[in-house]
């Protein structure tokens, strides 16, 4: 369980890691963190001729809300993200972070790892599909913003070219009050999520829900946005006595794939019990916030 | 520091593993050493037409590659008595055939791991695939192909019990029930990889293995490389843990052993996970077909089982492919009184990793099938589920106590273990009502265990074909002039704590601080005459030959004392640590000055001679000792995502005599939580093609500390009275129970909204949610 | 040293245990198995190798970190403590009394481990609620000892109950984890 061998080169620069992505092509790997493309070279199904170590590059490491956007740098550590100081209507994402496998590996992954690393299983892919992230590409030669619905490809792929670094994630605001869940249901603590879901729900003054972002994880070849259960539950009051009937009218057709640990009828099922759960727990702190019964 | 028996003592052993300094083989340093890397069978089943390994001998930095041409060794075989027996052929490396994903197949040998690796990615193989049996099943259908030549069918062997009249019983008694049960294969992952490391010099060989019977694995090592065992010397460092898995003689140790003689330099081999995972040696995969006859009262009359043990490709040496399976026929009826039995077991050839024992060897399977059966009693009857189980226990009165499978349980009071359980089981009553007014789902279950334990010899193994050297294994104690005391033991420790145990022992028996106790073990060329570790031997054999010799050698000091006092025998008194004269105090000598003196030239008759005593184990009809024990479990379950958590946990423990409490309790709780991951995480899962699916520790689940509650341990201590210290083997125990009890605790937890019944291990998730589905209308 | 199949080595400065270091690594080497062969520090070990058991625990620049998944050339120029650096020759340091005390110890192999991470633990308490203290816990594994030892351990250690999801009071345990904002 060695890797295969790879030279090694450690830019300081994002221009310099650039410049030998474009010269090494689809020889080259880009490494943040590491705690995802490490195991894959171990287990030899990732073998780079050369690895570009990018944690030296100064000036990605940034969480900052600008023109009401959060702006993420690609290489922010999920303890660092679920450790920071956030408003309120950004708090989806240190719970987000905090689910992603145990602290150790938190202090080494970095946030534009596991969006480029894209594994359909992982928090932060999800709440970046969710909120409709853009992702932010740079090559030697050009960058480009990638709307998150066309980076998330397929399994472990994304839109990203050999010779790009993704260098910033930024996130639209959600409308101020905002209310999130994120649930994730795992065999044990820090494994991958079996399935997980991102629900950000915000309610009017008459309690009618008029913006909804809602997702899951682990259950197709990227993350996904729910839109249809999204268009059904806005423009309608948010009462919890008809969320259970409106998800399941909703999820009845999903049809999740499934693995070797867990199949598409019980992925399918435990969508539908986490959606709900999440919903449900977003009407608590909605009653507990307005102290009356909607 | 002196300690007494049953008192708590801290680890003699953990410093200097706190510190980082244990030596594990891979801390051995790297004196030129030449690294293995193997290629293995990427097919379950397959023809080798050609493997080219050309690639990797051009590769700077490798040595040599090996490959079954000119690898000069024989295969690995196993023995069994059984009539029925089949045996396999399991060359180290495959000789034109492999049966299972993993297998090796070749070897490069290269002068670091990282280039023996890259080596091994070279190596061509040609396969034509052959078709692959991956459940018994299909093993065992008509017409299926024997995996090995000249078998006929798929068993490696299959066994009968019977007793009393099981037909006539069955067709008579007033009520019968069915069950199939199954449990999914599990492996004992421990967690320092297997590794070797052998050195050849002039036609011997110094091989350092991570084993636990590193006398076993000379005796099957020799017969592999034709050499006689005089010229090979097996010896083990610190051993990170075994659970059975490091009780066999590997391929890679025989790879490593050759190429060592061969190339006269050191050559090593440390696993990884993955290898772990693939090829170690897997357990636990068993089906059960029971049907049983009992009263209106719940009392079982007769008991038929068929038990079927996938035991993969080949048959391990010395614990044979039939170990699962003879083991959970023999142990089926458990702590209970049952007139008619009749069982047949078959451990049936698939193209899967080969089987060997993971600790509990088969009673976890055994245990669910007996313990699932008094639930199903106490369902069908309305009955409470330990009333069921008071109602069939072996009454104190019986023992010893010869079981319908002919097993011999030594002593117990088992009602009484089960009634320590009582109040904890009502606490948890009171617990799971409350809790549940809350709005939780949770349970409370209970099960019964015994584990027969030390029950294997010398004698068991010869008979089987393996060639050991010795008919008996020995304990030896000698009190040293320094005042030490020096124990070498047959036995095997890698982390049960064997120094601190028998450091106790000689301490209590002596009088002597337990720091002035040495131990060896694990070492053909200190410790020859030994089994090593497995069966829940150690506290038996070690412990007990450890007290006698004490015993003896106080008896060998008095005589000696009388002669260094210069008074006759009678006179002598004995007083922790050494002697005195009796009526005059002031006159003492210790052991260890008794020992000086002997050793010199004053002692005119016994001049050169020693304090030192001799035990030996292993009489032929040898029948070990039966521990007891009661679980009760509290667990919750989920019934949305079909989650389980172990909330709190009891164990009632009946082991005879407990040396160290804390050694005991930690050996309890270690077996719980390994039971937990049987029950709600661990499972090898293959698919139609044979590929192993779970091959990493990400996808094998094993318990952490979120999934493993501490267990409060209660303790009834019925003496052995065929033990030299009344102990009882107790280390498997802990993880035969579990579940059987978290089933029937999970049951419990969902009877207010559904009534289920569960049949398999583990309750994932998933499973959870299917019983519940097929449970409602 | 062997230089061959056509990788450079490269030179890595570390800080270990407070000693400066310069080793000769390949590319692909982890620091893990740099320190074992390079450094002679054997007391962290290898055994899951993706980062899953936690066995090869260091502290980089005083993070908890997996020495598996970080390469050796990574680490070049920082700071890393391993289990022998938190070890003194005599005495058992306050983590290794702690784990002694409550017979935390079996066979050995992930012990090295779990003192590195107890001690990330007891410096950082106060950054961490009692569950995510437990989930911290939950990152390493041990097979032998059934954990009991290593919680009790760490209570001693933190001062502090620690939450594994098993309590008796307040809400139902809720398996799935996640969280509201």
């Amino acid at each position: 369980m060695r890797p295969g061998p790879f030279a090694y080169a450690a830019p300081d620069s994002i221009d310099e890691a650039l410049y030998l992505l474009a010269q090494h092509g689809d020889e080259a790997k880009v490494l943040a963190g590491g705690q995802s493309l490490i195991p894959l070279m171990r287990l030899r199904l990732a073998n780079p001729g050369l690895v570009v170590d990018i944690t030296r590059v100064s000036d990605l490491d940034y969480v900052r809300v600008e023109a009401g956007a959060l702006r993420i740098g690609a290489l922010v550590r999920h303890r660092k993200l679920e450790t920071v100081t956030l408003s309120p209507e950004w708090r989806i994402l240190p719970i987000a972070a905090r689910n992603v496998a145990h602290l150790p590996i938190r202090f080494r992954g970095t946030f534009g790892g596991s969006i480029a690393h894209a594994d359909p299983a992982a928090e932060l892919p999800l709440v970046a599909q969710t909120l409709g992230a853009k992702m932010h590409l740079r090559s030697r030669k050009a960058q480009r913003v990638v709307d998150c619905g066309d980076f998330f490809r397929s399994f472990f792929t994304t839109n990203l070219r050999s010779d790009e670094i993704l260098t910033e994630v930024a996130l639209q605001a959600p409308p101020s009050g905002v209310h999130s869940a994120f649930l994730e249901f795992s065999r044990r603590p820090g494994d991958f999520a079996v399935v997980a879901t991102a629900a950000l729900v915000h309610v009017d003054a008459a309690g009618v829900c008029d913006w909804c972002r809602l997702g899951l994880a682990g259950v197709a070849a990227t993350p996904i946005r729910l839109t249809s259960l999204e268009g059904e539950l806005i423009g309608q009051p948010f009462n919890p006595r008809r969320l259970d009937s409106t998800v399941d009218a909703a999820m009845a057709d999903f049809r999740s794939l499934g693995d070797v640990h867990a199949d598409t009828h019980y992925r399918s099922h435990l969508s539908a019990v986490l959606l709900k759960r999440a919903l449900h727990q977003i009407a608590g702190t909605l009653v507990g916030e307005h102290r009356k019964e909607i | 520091m002196k300690v007494r028996v049953g008192e708590p003592m801290l680890g003699l052993e953990d410093a200097a593993f706190l510190k980082g300094r244990g030596t594990y083989l891979d801390d051995l340093p790297d004196d030129g050493d030449l690294h293995l890397a193997f290629v293995r069978s990427a097919a379950a089943h397959a023809t080798i037409r050609a493997i080219d390994t050309t690639a990797a001998d051009v590769i700077p930095g490798v040595i040599k590659s090996f490959t079954f041409q000119n690898l000069n060794a024989r295969p690995i075989t196993s023995y069994h008595t059984e009539p029925s027996w089949q045996p396999s052929v399991f060359p180290a490396l495959a000789d034109g055939r492999v049966r299972f994903v993993g297998q090796p197949i070749a070897a490069v040998l290269a002068v670091d791991p990282f280039i023996a690796e890259d080596a091994a990615d070279h190596v061509q193989v040609d396969y034509e695939a052959l078709p692959s049996i991956v459940d018994m099943s299909a093993a065992l259908s008509d017409g299926a192909q024997p995996l090995h030549p000249g078998w006929s069918g798929n068993c490696y062997a299959k066994l009968r019990v019977q007793h009393g009249n099981p037909a006539s019983a069955l067709e008579q008694a007033p009520r019968r029930l069915r069950l199939r049960l199954r449990t999914n294969r599990q492996l004992g992952m421990t967690m320092e990889p297997r590794g070797v490391r052998a050195v050849g010099r002039d036609g011997t060989l110094t091989v350092h293995t991570s084993s636990q019977v590193p006398q076993m694995v000379r005796a099957g090592l020799a017969r592999c490389l034709g050499l006689d065992p005089v010229r090979l010397r097996v010896a083990t460092l610190d051993v990170g843990g075994g659970y059975g898995v490091k009780q066999q003689l590997f391929p890679e140790e025989i790879v490593a052993a050759v190429a060592a003689l061969e190339l006269e330099r050191p050559v090593r081999w440390v696993e990884d996970s993955r290898e772990h995972l693939l090829a170690s040696v897997h357990a636990r995969e068993q089906e059960h077909e029971i049907e049983v006859g009992f009263d209106d009262e719940g009392k079982v009359q007769v008991i038929k089982a068929r038990i079927y043990t996938d035991a993969g490709a080949y048959s391990m040496y010395p614990s044979s492919a039939a170990l699962d399976a003879e083991i959970a026929a023999s142990s089926l009826p458990g702590p209970y009184e049952i007139a008619n039995l009749e069982i047949e077991a078959f451990a049936v050839a698939t193209n899967k990793c080969p089987v060997g024992p993971y600790r509990g060897v088969g009673r976890p399977m055994a245990c669910l099938s007996i313990e699932r059966v008094m639930d199903a009693i106490a369902d069908q009857l309305g009955l409470d589920r330990l009333v069921v189980r008071r109602r069939n226990l072996i009454p104190s009165t019986a023992f010893p106590y010869t079981s319908p499978t002919g097993a011999l349980y030594d002593s117990g009071r088992y009602a009484e273990t089960v009634d320590l359980l009582r109040d904890a089981h009502a606490e948890f009553l009171v617990r799971r009502d409350a809790r549940r007014s809350l709005g939780s789902c949770v349970g409370v279950g209970i099960a019964v265990s015994i584990e027969q334990a030390s029950f294997v010899t010398a004698h068991r193994f010869v008979s089987r074909g393996v060639p050991l050297p010795f008919p008996k294994e020995q304990v030896r104690v000698t009190v040293e002039r320094t005042g030490n005391v020096v124990a070498l033991l047959p036995t095997h420790s890698h982390g049960q704590g064997h120094h601190s145990m028998v450091a106790q022992v000689l301490s209590d028996e002596l009088g002597i601080d337990v720091e002035d106790v040495q131990v060896f073990f694990g070492d053909t060329a200190v410790t020859p005459n030994g089994l090593g570790t497995f069966n829940s031997r150690s506290v038996v054999v070690s412990a007990g030959g450890a007290l006698v010799a004490a015993r003896q050698i106080r008896q060998q000091g008095a005589s000696v004392a009388a002669e260094f006092f210069g008074v006759p025998v009678e006179r002598v008194a004995w007083e922790p640590g050494g002697y005195s004269i009796t009526d005059s105090p002031g006159d003492r000598v210790t052991l260890g000055g008794l020992a000086e003196w002997l050793s010199g030239p004053e002692s005119a008759s016994r001049s050169g001679g020693q304090l030192s005593a001799l035990w030996e184990y292993g009489d032929p009809d040898e029948v070990g000792t039966t521990s007891n024990a009661a679980h009760l479990a509290m667990v919750e379950v989920d019934p949305g995502t079909g989650a389980t958590r172990v909330l709190d946990y009891v164990v009632v423990e009946d082991c005879g005599r407990v040396i160290n409490p804390l050694s005991v309790d930690s050996q309890i709780q270690g077996g719980v939580a390994q039971g937990i991951g049987g029950a709600l995480l661990e499972e090898l899962v293959y698919d139609d093609s044979g590929q192993l699916r779970t091959a990493t520790l990400a996808d094998y689940l094993l318990p952490t500390a979120t999934e493993v509650p501490p267990v409060t341990i209660l303790h009834r201590e019925t003496l052995s009275p065929f033990s030299a210290n009344g102990s009882k083997g107790m280390a498997e125990g802990g993880a035969i129970a579990p579940g059987a009890v978290i089933v029937s605790a999970i049951e419990d937890a969902l009877r207010p909204q559904a009534r289920i019944f569960l049949t398999e291990l583990p309750v994932t998730p998933q499973r959870l949610i299917n019983a519940l589905n097929a449970a409602q209308p | 040293m062997v230089e061959s199949s056509g990788e450079a080595l490269i030179s890595v400065r570390l800080r270990v245990n407070g000693s400066d270091h310069e080793i000769r690594v390949r590319p692909r080497e982890s620091l893990a198995e740099a320190l074992r062969a390079k450094l002679k520090l054997t007391g962290t070990h290898l055994s899951c190798q993706i980062g899953v058991c936690g066995a090869c625990s260091v502290l980089l620049d005083g993070d908890l970190v997996r020495g598996c998944l970080i390469l050796a050339a990574q680490a070049s120029g920082r700071d890393v403590q391993t289990v022998e650096g938190l070890s003194q020759d005599d005495a058992l340091s306050e983590v290794q009394s702690a784990m002694h005390e409550q017979h935390a110890v079996q066979c050995g192999f992930c012990t090295p481990g779990f003192v590195v991470l107890l001690h990330w633990l007891r410096a950082h308490r106060d950054e961490m609620d009692a569950r995510e203290l437990g989930e911290a816990l939950s990152s390493n594994l041990c097979r032998c000892t059934g954990y009991a030892g290593l919680v009790r351990a760490a209570e001693a250690l933190l001062d502090r109950r620690v939450d594994l999801g098993r309590t008796d009071e307040g809400d139902h345990l809720e398996p799935a984890r996640g969280g509201i904002a």
